[in-house]
């Protein structure tokens, strides 16, 4: 600190015996908004109504989970009834962050209808709706935009007639083609009848969704029951599965513990943050905002 | 009894002969005599066949309520008045009948030597009476001048052993001295529709009666217009008659009446024959399948089919013309949603027949805008686009804003936002820029989407004092400037120079408090006021030597200042330290070196 009228250590003075602490300042900025694009496949066929309503309902908790975790986000709605060529739902078909009536149009896209015969196909359809080449949702898969995928059934999966005998390899497939042409994580997350058993509510059974639980558990997904009563709650973890968001930031040497101060775009914060002294870091527990500059000002270990 | 009617009043000039005796059959049943095997002529409200009666609820029919009975014979006597000094007595009654095969219906006369078949005007159906269904109520009249004053008439109804329907029902019975009835006209020739528009259009029919045909009138509407021609005979109860020509497009219903001179008679009775005159419509109108985005969409069609030259289309969306083309094909503009198009054809002679309709449920790429929407001349910035089923892909889109202004990259950020990196040319003339942006095989223009402002109006910092400080200084500086703030400003006063508080103390004045670095390299730097939106300068700042060198052993507490209670060895501070990003593997290359 600079003192009026007295300028303090201000020559290096290699005569010196016992230097003073050394503080340094580093700075970060927040990496920008990370891409995400969710794709969820939702069961079309006849006993899915109450589901889909529910679902429907959970709509605005979901976009304002991403909302609140400031992604840049891509929503899109397909059906498992191959009739559809996994053709998005809905008008818009992909929405948006920006978009005004998100919740409204999610809403409207997940009550995908429940007059479509079996199977239903839903690692198909998936994979039909990520297919660029088919032109069908042209712009949702974006390059370095990771992938959210995230199947909604009372069912399990029946794709076996278009991805052979073993569909939830096939789809794995899909998704390692994703992450290497977009460079970015495809996860797979499951809203479907428990397994083994199957679960039930006052008014509908579901079998167990053993095929698309597989492949959510493979990929670092989550796995939530149907049959559960709260779909706000599904819904918020959905959209914290899909963040993958840095509150970590190395710091070049190890800091003197409570020695940092720290702002986030020029303000100061005073709480929320722990210097790792060990592996050097300043360590935020919830994540700045995006393009945020980070400034922590702290005593160097070694200079005491 | 009160459906008994005298007719006394005199008639002036020609008139249908008024009824001297009516039964209406609503209050009572006239005294008809209901006889026969199943004795199934009853009288009362009628709910089966016709449902009613021909001018109210009752009448006299073989079934009333249900169909009638099979195998039986069944008669109902009429009462006939005095005839006696009637010049010309004739019978009338309304009747209506739906009779199964195999069954018939007649009328019988008895004239002091048993009932025999009478045949009224203008004959039976058939041979053996009325048979089938008669398809409404109809006029029935018979001539009882034949048969002299006291003659006894019914109406006989037979049902063979198999099928049965709804039977006979007989409605306003009514006896009369003269004539009463109308000309029957029969095979009225039905037109065609046309491409004829020179006309005429001619209407043949036969007309006959029990005394003369006086005259045969056509008549035809078309929509709101009515218009008439007198038939002429053609000899043998032939009449010919024509319709005027007609534009294309219209609608022409036509009918005939004939007139004996005292009663009229309509064909068709209580409808009216139709046919219209148009020129054809293409066909097998087509659109694009599947999601449709675009401003406009291609349809094509196949011409018609006529003797007519088709000059060219004209493309109508939601019924109204939004454009005509040459060819049959056309890129039409949409406004987005559901809407119905149909395409009619352009003749010489007018416009023909639309075709039929085509659905299509489009969206339409819209741009919202650009935000910020204006610069100034040399100025680059990031401008955010935004829009609508723009359907952006990376690496897809390219954009334009114009002379002057150049789009040196596009960041897209989804499917309906991107960034747009611009650089304004030095010399870029003010004025609106049009924003040209292709997509996805679309191209879609925003009018007036940015500014390129007067570089006379143009924010700039005017004046700094003190115009230099020294190494080590702790104090203020005002900056002057001209325009406007969008938002709270950061002051960067350059390499060495802390800026530690910002307060803007009028429209155009900013106060500064800032600290040197002792060690704040000498010389000018360029002062720069950010507001969040663009960057000011336009002043430099001016480092000299510290009046004072070394201090040491100091011990003024530490008060103010940005760090407070750690002592701070600054070694070029925030001007040196570039940004970076937080990389969990990568080394932060780019941060500030310790000091050793």
């Amino acid at each position: 600190m600079l003192l009026p009228g007295c300028v303090d250590y201000a020559i290096r003075d290699s005569d010196v015996e016992s230097l003073p602490p050394v503080v340094v300042e580093e700075r970060f900025v927040q990496a920008p908004l990370p891409e995400i694009d969710v794709l969820f496949v939702v069961d079309s066929t006849g006993s899915m109504a109450d589901e889909q309503a529910s679902l429907a309902a959970a709509a605005s908790t979901f976009l304002d989970v991403l909302d609140d975790l400031q992604l840049t986000y891509q929503v899109g709605v397909t059906s498992t009834d191959p009739a559809d060529d996994g053709a998005l739902r809905g008008r818009p078909w992909i929405i948006t962050g920006g978009s005004d009536s998100g919740s409204e149009s999610l809403a409207t896209a997940l009550q995908v209808g429940t007059a479509s015969a079996p199977p239903a196909a839903g690692f198909h359809t998936a994979a039909l709706a990520l297919d660029d080449a088919l032109g069908l949702n042209r712009g949702f898969r974006r390059a370095g935009a990771g992938l959210h995928v995230v199947f909604v059934s009372d069912g399990d999966d029946q794709s076996d007639t278009w991805l052979g005998g073993d569909p939830e390899s096939a789809f794995l497939a899909v998704l390692e083609a994703d992450e290497e042409e977009s460079g970015r994580l495809a996860r797979v997350s499951a809203v479907v009848g428990d397994v083994p058993d199957g679960c039930r509510t006052n008014a509908n059974s579901a079998l167990p969704g053993t095929r698309y639980a597989a492949v959510a558990e493979a990929t670092g997904g989550i796995v939530e029951s149907i049959c559960a009563a709260d779909f706000a709650a599904i819904a918020t973890a959905l959209g914290g599965a899909a963040a993958d968001w840095p509150t970590r930031f190395p710091l070049q040497a190890a800091p003197v513990d409570g020695s940092a101060l720290v702002e986030v775009d020029g303000v100061r914060v005073e709480s929320g943050w722990w210097l790792d002294t060990v592996e050097p870091a300043l360590v935020f527990n919830l994540a700045p905002p995006a393009d945020a500059e980070i400034s922590v000002v702290y005593t160097l270990a070694e200079s005491e | 009894m009160s459906t008994l009617l005298l007719a006394l009043a005199a008639v002036s000039g020609p008139a249908a002969a008024a009824p001297f005796v009516l039964y209406d059959l609503q209050m009572e049943d006239g005294g008809f005599v209901a006889e026969g095997d199943a004795h199934q002529w009853s009288w009362g409200v009628v709910t089966n066949g016709p449902g009613a009666g021909f001018d109210g609820t009752r009448a006299w029919s073989t079934g009333l309520t249900r169909d009638y009975l099979n195998d039986s014979v069944d008669t109902l006597e009429i009462p006939v008045p005095d005839l006696t000094g009637v010049a010309r007595p004739t019978l009338s009654f309304q009747h209506w009948y739906d009779i199964a095969p195999g069954d018939h219906a007649w009328i019988e006369v008895d004239t002091g030597n048993g009932f025999v078949m009478a045949t009224p005007l203008y004959g039976y159906p058939v041979t053996s009476g009325f048979v089938g269904a008669s398809g409404g109520w109809r006029t029935v009249v018979l001539d009882l001048s034949p048969f002299g004053p006291a003659p006894r008439v019914r109406l006989a109804f037979e049902a063979d052993l198999g099928g049965a329907a709804d039977g006979w029902t007989i409605d306003d019975v009514a006896f009369h001295d003269g004539d009463v009835a109308a000309p029957r006209l029969s095979g009225l020739s039905g037109l065609v529709d046309t491409e004829d528009l020179e006309g005429p259009y001619v209407v043949e029919v036969d007309a006959e009666d029990d005394t003369l045909v006086s005259t045969v009138t056509l008549w035809w509407t078309t929509g709101s217009l009515t218009g008439w021609a007198r038939m002429d005979s053609t000899g043998g109860g032939g009449w010919r008659g024509e319709i005027p020509a007609q534009s294309p497009g219209t609608t022409v219903n036509y009918w005939v009446e004939a007139s004996d001179g005292l009663n009229t008679s309509r064909e068709p009775v209580d409808a009216e024959l139709e046919f219209r005159v148009y020129l054809p419509a293409p066909t097998d109108l087509l659109g694009p399948e599947g999601r449709i985005v675009g401003a406009t969409v291609p349809l094509s069609w196949t011409p018609p089919e006529s003797s007519h030259e088709v000059l060219g289309y004209s493309v109508l969306r939601g019924g109204l013309s939004v454009m005509e083309v040459i060819h049959p094909w056309a890129e039409v503009p949409i406004l987005g949603g559901a809407e119905i198009f149909e395409v009619r054809a352009l003749y010489a002679a007018g416009g023909g027949d639309l075709s039929v309709p085509l659905g299509l449920d489009g969206v339409v790429p819209v741009i919202h805008g650009l935000e910020p929407a204006s610069a100034w001349p040399g100025e680059t910035l990031r401008v955010r686009l935004g829009g609508e089923y723009l359907l952006l892909v990376k690496g897809e889109v390219v954009a334009d804003l114009g002379p002057g202004v150049t789009i040196t990259g596009v960041d897209v950020r989804d499917v309906d936002s991107a960034w747009l990196n611009l650089e304004l040319e030095h010399d870029a003339n003010a004025g609106h820029r049009n924003l040209t942006l292709h997509s996805a095989d679309m191209t879609i223009t925003l009018a007036e989407a940015f500014d390129v402002l007067p570089d006379t109006d143009r924010p700039r910092l005017t004046a700094i004092a003190p115009e230099s400080v020294r190494q080590g200084d702790q104090a203020e500086l005002s900056i002057d400037f001209v325009g406007a703030l969008d938002a709270a400003p950061q002051v960067d006063l350059g390499d060495g120079l802390v800026v530690e508080s910002v307060e803007q103390t009028d429209a155009n004045t900013l106060v500064v408090r800032y600290t040197v670095a002792t060690d704040a390299a000498l010389g000018d730097r360029t002062v720069t006021v950010d507001d969040g939106v663009r960057v000011f300068d336009g002043v430099t700042l001016e480092v000299k030597d510290a009046f004072i060198t070394t201090s040491r052993g100091c011990d003024t507490p530490a008060s103010g200042g940005t760090i407070p209670g750690v002592a701070l060895a600054l070694v070029g501070l925030a001007g040196t330290l570039a940004r970076r990003r937080p990389q969990a593997e990568a080394p932060p290359a780019d941060s500030r070196p310790i000091p050793e």
